[in-house]
């Protein structure tokens, strides 16, 4: 072996002293065990259901129905135009029940950067997407219509309240949940 | 027991499960641990990820310990398994474009700055292409400095297949660096 090559990697792979956190994260304890099972036969199953449903769907003239929560990130990430324009929590409510007939309730003092409405055609219903912004992140409270008023649910980020689904989405992947601040003082 | 006596010490307190050996044990082995994680994986967040696995695997079976090779030898062999089993579990992509960014984005205060960037990322991309059983070898001979024997040891293969390990890294690692050298006329950077 050459001598430039020993000395390059005795150089470039010497030892490397260990971060001061490391201790701190073996007390806090062992992740999660992940168990080596292989994943393409779970995967090609999946893959060939999700393919076959397109398809018989397509077949149907009809595209995949998206959950309430994959529209509102649909809306996030690919807004189209704002049908108004505002930051009057007031404003954007009586033009959502005036043009959609959707009772929207928005705290006055919502500590979020509202940016305006749209109504977009989803599923065969109309739905209303309000756009904020929290700090540098974006979100989106999508909310549509839903079947009786008794019918409730509630999830992390879709819930069903008075006769309205709601769902939403937030540009910030590892704390969706500060989109709950349009509503919510502190979380 | 083929144990050194401050090993022999630390050891024995961490199998009767006093929590000041074990800390004393970490400190002991952190840099070498993180060290070989780092240098197989490349990507300082995988390193820490495998240094942790190894810790908490060395601290739950520590009682299993009988000393029948060094207890260096042991932790060595605890690495090496956590790092091959993370690599199994996982694809690494983005990591060396992280590296490459890193080179690109450092303060280069002359052309030696950056010709020492770029050989650092040469060096550590071909390192990373290598088959794990390649990479593992030349990790533990130029990071920790082990001897053949020692780890042919650590892997439980025979002298001759790590020297026939080596031999086939360095010669696909001369062929991927060669041209840095001629580029900047054969010396050291």
């Amino acid at each position: 072996m050459p001598e430039w090559l020993e000395l390059e990697l005795a150089h470039q792979l010497s030892p490397a002293p260990a971060p001061d956190t490391l201790w701190e994260r073996i007390q806090n304890g062992r992740p999660p065990v992940r168990r080596h099972v292989p994943r393409w036969p779970i995967a090609a199953i999946l893959t060939l259901m999700v393919a076959a449903a397109t398809l018989w769907l397509a077949a149907k003239g009809q595209e995949p129905a998206l959950s309430l929560e994959q529209v509102a990130l649909q809306q996030l990430q690919h807004p189209a135009p704002l049908d108004l324009l505002s930051s009057d929590p007031a404003a954007i409510a009586a033009w959502t029940r005036r043009h959609a007939g959707i009772g929207l309730s928005i705290p006055a003092a919502t500590p979020v950067r509202l940016s305006g409405v749209r109504l977009i055609q989803k599923r065969g219903e109309l739905m209303a997407a309000v756009d904020y912004t929290i700090g540098s992140d974006a979100a989106t409270l999508l909310v549509a219509r839903t079947g009786p008023a008794a019918d409730t649910s509630h999830g992390r980020l879709s819930w069903k309240s008075g006769g309205l689904s709601y769902a939403l989405a937030c540009s910030n992947p590892d704390h969706p949940e500060a989109a709950c601040l349009l509503c919510h003082a502190s979380l | 027991m083929v144990l050194e006596g401050s090993d022999r010490e630390l050891v024995a307190a961490c199998q009767r499960g006093e929590r000041d050996a074990f800390r004393a044990l970490f400190e002991t082995y952190k840099d070498k641990v993180y060290s070989i994680a780092l240098r197989f994986s490349g990507d300082p967040a995988t390193a820490m990820d495998v240094a942790q696995d190894t810790f908490l695997k060395l601290f739950s079976s520590i009682r299993d310990f009988r000393g029948d090779a060094s207890f260096e030898t042991w932790v060595y062999r605890l690495v090496v398994n956590s790092c091959l089993d993370h690599k199994r579990r996982s694809w690494r992509l983005i990591p060396i474009a992280d590296e490459l960014l890193a080179v690109l984005q450092a303060p280069a205060d002359s052309l030696g700055e950056i010709l020492r960037g770029e050989m650092r990322y040469r060096v550590h991309s071909a390192v990373e292409r290598l088959s794990p059983d390649l990479r593992m070898v030349v990790v533990l001979r130029y990071t920790e400095g082990l001897s053949y024997d020692e780890i042919a040891e650590v892997l439980g293969c025979s002298p001759g297949t790590v020297a026939s390990r080596l031999n086939r890294a360095h010669k696909a690692l001369e062929r991927r660096l060669s041209y840095l050298v001629n580029k900047k006329g054969g010396g050291h950077a």
